[in-house]
């Protein structure tokens, strides 16, 4: 029988903080084991004898044990969350959305439907530039407030399916589940910080001075102390994942609660699980801040004591069930949107083509022409006051009358001061290309993008692609396997080399990469590339063939 | 001694707990307020937003004059509308010359590919949504309000403290609850 989000989200929180009172409670009961074992080892070699004395510690010992453990653990729990947030970004890179950007302000918009949402919860949103398919949040003592995603999340997520992803790890932030796992890894690394250094203690390197620890009595110590901890550690570890697993189901119930769409979270979490989760990134040691884990591992689709030791991530079978069971849906429906998707890739929009139609326009009382829109752009006399007639028709009007014209001219003239082509010198207009902000000339359809927006492109896939940039695609495939290439290069080196639009420096002639051998040319000062016609679409229909191939069906 | 503090527990715990109770409803009430507020914080920025999107709708769209000014006129009445009953009423008109605005403008496909009707379009999807999850919220904050008001035993003290059930933000027009019918001829 399928249970409410509501259901759901009342029991895991009864759930979690009985775990987490359990897991505190383990962890006093911990420090009192270890003194014990101490108190008996020194007993049992001071000559005193078990027989005569209690082995356990005196009672007046337990509130100061206590207390002591409990200022250790706060300390250790308080310099790694303290400013946690923002050490964190800076780790993974992320930066702030561009407000030039489409997809980056359609994720701004939905983190702030998101805080609506929770009633006014406000949260910051940052974007990691690489190409897998994960999100995650952040939470510290000084109440920052971070929703990740990356690139590749934005490119293959639809909106609904976003939007659940956001609210999802909102979930995280206002149930405070950040600190929670936090104080909860805290809690049990400080016995796998003493595994670690008995560890080193125990080492036989030779080169290293006597310690305490040689001797027969110490050693015996240390490797009883060592058993302990390790024992202790594994306990509170499985206390922890399990604390962590559960708070995975709550966040997925938060979010059903908050965007009342449990088809779209599932349909993502498929979605993710695909793709590259961004697992050997350098990031595999924070995986319990993402959504899923960054590496796949099929531990993480069982149950049981072991794979609860390792796992910080419920099984996704179980996730999918319960919000499947949610909608009244079954797995159809998310091989139903994988099929969505891939149609859209089909069908998706071609290359904006410049306008093929013609008009004649009259300079004084002489009809010029025809021309074509983009040549019209470089006419100085045309006027949205100007006479024109479409070729092959008689009917007059002004020029600002025609929509079609007028907002291409509107959409494509350069403004003044503006960068010029660097092939044909025409002003280059400020526009998009898939959401990405970028320099585009009107007349031969080049591109200049800052290479540092040049990954957003790769990642997303808007544009389709004509039959024209594939053939030229496949055929550069077939030149590289001769090892032509670099022929081409030095013969075009001789043809005349391109300033840079923006600071008027000579660009620098290269290849893209060696797998991709596509001709562009790039400004090392401004950071900024050229692409000619069709160069963008080639790289990314050969980038996209490749990960096609590699795609997990 | 044990008397005293018998007593003392007996009187101590039932002022103890009617400070709780009424002090969580008086919390959550204004959470409810709050998040009435919010709605009309969403519905001001839709009505913010309309004026754009009619000047660049006019640019292609010179002969649905009279699509552009029911958008204008039913934004102004809703801008003006006063009280819970009449902003219902208002919003409800608003959405509905704004749902045939779009389907109109489906026959201008230069103006669908228009990047500031792209990036408009995307500013009021982001506050229709918000509209909704504001009164999502409003919804849930009512809920909690209810069911504090009516579970026993804090439905005594909420009687004895004058605490009102509220109603919840619902739909107001009944074509709205039907099923769209499709027909294919």
């Amino acid at each position: 029988m399928p249970f409410s989000f509501i259901d759901i989200e009342e029991r895991k929180n009864k759930l979690i903080w009985v775990l987490f009172a359990f897991l505190v409670f383990i962890y006093f009961l911990s420090a009192w084991i270890l003194t014990t074992v101490v108190y008996i080892f020194l007993l049992s070699t001071s000559g005193r004898g078990l027989l005569t004395s209690s082995p356990f510690p005196p009672v007046s010992w337990i509130p100061k044990i206590f207390f002591l453990a409990l200022v250790f653990a706060m300390a250790h729990w308080f310099f790694s969350v303290d400013d946690a947030s923002s050490k964190i970004v800076k780790l993974f890179g992320a930066h702030g959305p561009d407000k030039d950007d489409r997809y980056h302000q359609q994720l701004s918009n939905i983190v702030d439907e998101v805080s609506v949402a929770t009633g006014g919860r406000k949260f910051e949103c940052v974007i990691l530039p690489v190409y897998g398919v994960n999100a995650f949040s952040l939470d510290d003592l000084r109440g920052r407030a971070v929703i990740g995603v990356t690139e590749g999340l934005l490119a293959r997520l639809n909106r609904a399916q976003l939007e659940a992803v956001i609210a999802h790890e909102a979930a995280h932030i206002i149930t405070k589940d950040t600190l929670l796992k936090t104080i909860a890894s805290s809690l049990f690394s400080i016995f796998d910080s003493i595994c670690k250094k008995i560890q080193g203690g125990l080492s036989i390197d030779h080169s290293r001075h006597v310690t305490p620890f040689r001797s027969r009595r110490g050693s015996g110590l240390t490797v009883l102390l060592y058993l302990v901890s390790l024992i202790l550690y594994a306990l509170n570890k499985t206390v922890t994942m399990f604390i962590s697993r559960q708070c995975e189901y709550r966040a997925d119930a938060i979010a059903v609660r908050l965007t009342r769409n449990p088809l779209s979270l599932a349909e993502a979490l498929y979605i993710i699980s695909r793709g590259w989760r961004i697992g050997g990134s350098g990031f595999d040691a924070l995986s319990s801040l993402f959504i899923l884990n960054t590496n796949y591992s099929s531990l993480d689709e069982k149950e049981g004591v072991f794979s609860n030791l390792f796992s910080t991530h419920p099984p996704l079978n179980k996730r999918l069930g319960v919000l499947l069971d949610m909608s009244h849906s079954g797995f159809e429906s998310l091989l139903d949107a994988k099929k969505r998707r891939a149609k859209h890739r089909h069908t998706r929009t071609q290359s904006v083509p410049v306008s093929e139609a013609k008009w004649h326009l009259a300079n004084g009382k002489t009809w010029h022409g025809p021309f074509m829109a983009r040549e019209i752009l470089s006419l100085a006399w045309a006027k949205s006051d100007t006479f024109i007639r479409r070729e092959g028709s008689q009917d007059m009007s002004l020029l600002w009358q025609d929509a079609e014209l007028s907002s291409y001219l509107r959409e494509n003239a350069g403004q003044s001061g503006s960068f010029l082509c660097p092939r044909c010198r025409a002003g280059l207009s400020k526009t998009q290309y898939e959401g990405v902000p970028v320099y585009q000339c009107a007349g031969c359809t080049g591109v200049l993008i800052s290479d540092k927006k040049l990954p957003r492109v790769i990642a997303r896939e808007e544009r389709g692609f004509s039959d024209e940039v594939v053939k030229q695609a496949e055929l550069l495939l077939e030149t590289t396997k001769k090892g032509v290439n670099m022929r081409t290069i030095m013969k075009s080196k001789m043809q005349h080399e391109f300033s840079c639009p923006k600071c008027s420096e000579t660009m620098m002639r290269r290849l893209y990469t060696l797998t991709y051998p596509i001709e562009v040319d790039s400004c090392s000062i401004c950071k900024m590339t050229w692409y000619d016609k069709n160069e963008l679409e080639i790289i990314q229909y050969l980038i996209e063939k490749v990960s096609l191939a590699k795609d997990i069906p | 001694m044990i008397f005293l503090l018998v007593i003392l527990i007996i009187i101590v715990v039932p002022v103890v707990y009617l400070i709780v109770i009424y002090n969580t409803l008086v919390r959550i009430r204004q959470r409810v307020k709050n998040a009435w507020s919010q709605v009309d914080v969403q519905l001001k920025r839709r009505h913010d937003l309309i004026p754009n999107l009619v000047e660049i709708a006019k640019k292609y769209m010179a002969h649905e004059q009279e699509t552009l000014e029911k958008v204008i006129k039913a934004r102004n009445m809703a801008s003006g509308a006063d009280g819970v009953g009449q902003k219902k009423e208002a919003e409800n008109f608003l959405t509905g010359t704004l749902k045939s605005l779009f389907s109109v403008a489906e026959n201008y496909p230069n103006l669908k590919a228009d990047t500031q009707m792209l990036a408009l379009q995307e500013q009021l999807t982001s506050t229709e949504n918000k509209i909704a999850f504001a009164r999502q919220f409003y919804n849930d904050e009512v809920m909690r309000l209810n069911t504090q008001i009516e579970v026993f035993p804090a439905n005594q003290v909420a009687a004895m403290l004058n605490f009102s059930k509220e109603d919840f933000f619902e739909i107001e027009d009944a074509s709205e609850k039907k099923a769209p019918k499709v027909d294919f001829k």
